[in-house]
């Protein structure tokens, strides 16, 4: 171990030096208390071995800031007092010392203390790897709870954390979001027909496509079974539904090809709804909104994007280019109550 | 029956030496006993000073300082007489009243010198005559 000493005595000095040497260990030896803490700070010593009165900072005062600085590795402080004074090893030990020593110094004294430290240290050690090793672990749990391991997207419980960083956004920034909810067409049928792991891969399969159809700074989400979320930020619902739509052209060129040979087209539905300051308005209301267009886009033959038109005020202009911005009466029936 | 009371050992205080602590220390090493016999010597002789100065000017607090450190040095040798004697002028310098100090610091000189006898004398016994 690495022994940092603060002695302003010689001779006891020397002898520390000596004993702690003969045992095994470096030392280091310092002459009053200002002088251990700079070495402390510098040199990270296994244990500090303090006389308890001397010149400057006191024995007890480095104590003290030893503890304060709470550094890892954990170091281990031993306080030298006199004979007879019970009431400074109680203030010392109080103070965060470990151990204590009586003057005048017994070697065995010293070997006993720095068995004991070498002991206290290397279970410090390992509980600072341990800790070390398990945040590493919970970092890895983290982000695997926020990804979906079939499509490799953020996963809903994502969604839920970065949903309210963006009500934050639109609520102080004045940011603007939409968001575009993705429903694969007649996905049940599919799986039916083709089994599970055929549909896993059509899912696979949108996912790649969606997010290569996404630019810098939207974010895909697996919303959960065959649905998908799109945040667009900084975008109208005009401008963001010209990416719906090639999200949904995109996943209508794949080509997915099953065991049997066949090559099956995949289509989507999607919905679309803004969310902007100037409708300040909880994201739930925007989500269900986004969820209602997309009711309304499986209500006129699937396969389109349709866009909220209820508490939006600016549209930018429709594109004709394709059934993009077609607006039907809205039915406020929640989604998940309706059969797609 | 009438036992006559145990007669008491002589008060430790009252030895030079104090002979176990030196065995203590001979075990680390006749060398580095060596060393930090004249270490304790030179510190002594440097207290010593600094005490008769303290005293000639009248300044309790620096003697009880000095012989604080040169007591510490003292029990750390087992030098167990010049720790006593240095620990009297201590409590004087604690005191604030310095008027004995002459006395105990010619006392104290006499203990070292003692002490200095009884650590060659000791040198003498362990070092084998060629």
């Amino acid at each position: 171990m690495r022994v940092l000493q603060a002695e302003d005595e010689p001779v006891a000095r020397r002898l520390t030096e000596a004993v702690v040497r003969d045992l095994g260990h470096e030392c280091q030896s310092v002459v009053d208390g200002a002088q251990a803490w700079e070495a402390f700070l510098a040199h990270r010593p296994d244990v500090v071995i303090s006389d308890w009165m001397m010149p400057g900072l006191s024995g007890l005062d480095l104590c003290r800031r030893i503890r304060a600085h709470a550094t890892e590795p954990y170091a281990y402080v031993v306080m030298v007092t006199r004979q007879g004074r019970r009431a400074q090893v109680v203030e010392g030990m109080t103070a965060g010392a470990d151990d204590y020593l009586v003057k005048p110094l017994d070697r065995a004294a010293l070997g006993a203390r720095l068995l004991a430290a070498e002991r206290v240290t290397v279970l410090h050690r390992q509980l600072s790897d341990q800790r070390a090793q398990l945040e590493e672990t919970n970092l890895e749990l983290a982000a695997m709870t926020l990804r979906d391991p079939l499509t490799g997207l953020p996963n809903r419980r994502a969604l839920h954390d970065d949903l309210d960083l963006l009500e934050a956004r639109v609520a102080r920034y004045g940011q603007r979001y939409c968001i575009a909810l993705l429903d694969v067409d007649h996905f049940k049928t599919y799986n039916d027909t083709y089994g599970h792991q055929a549909g896993d891969r059509v899912l696979q399969a949108v996912a790649r496509e969606l997010r290569s159809q996404a630019r810098r700074g939207d974010v895909v989400y697996r919303y959960g079974g065959e649905e998908f979320l799109c945040v667009f930020p900084e975008q109208t619902l005009a401008t963001a539904a010209i990416a719906v739509e090639r999200m949904r052209s995109g996943v209508e060129g794949l080509a997915v090809s099953h065991a049997d040979g066949l090559v099956a087209t995949v289509r989507i539905s999607a919905g679309l709804a803004m969310f902007d300051p100037e409708h300040k308005r909880p994201v739930e209301e925007v989500l269900k909104d986004a969820d209602d267009a997309l009711y309304r886009a499986k209500q006129l033959g699937r396969n389109r994007v349709e866009r909220a038109s209820l508490r939006v005020v600016s549209i930018g202009p429709v594109p004709q280019t394709s059934n993009v911005g077609r607006v039907a009466a809205v039915d406020r029936t929640p989604w998940r109550e309706r059969t797609p | 029956m009438i036992t006559m009371p145990q007669r008491s050992p002589p008060p430790p205080a009252s030895r030079i030496l104090d002979e176990a602590v030196i065995a203590g220390l001979g075990g680390l090493g006749e060398d580095l006993l060596t060393e930090l016999i004249s270490l304790y010597f030179e510190q002594a002789a440097e207290h010593l000073i600094a005490l008769g100065a303290a005293i000639g000017r009248d300044d309790p607090p620096a003697v009880s300082r000095t012989a604080h450190a040169l007591r510490g040095s003292s029990s750390t040798l087992g030098a167990e007489r010049v720790a006593r004697l240095a620990g009297e002028l201590e409590t004087m310098g604690n005191s604030g009243d310095l008027t004995a100090a002459d006395g105990a610091l010619t006392r104290l000189v006499d203990g070292i010198n003692a002490t200095s006898g009884a650590l060659r004398g000791r040198s003498a016994r362990c070092t084998p005559t060629p």
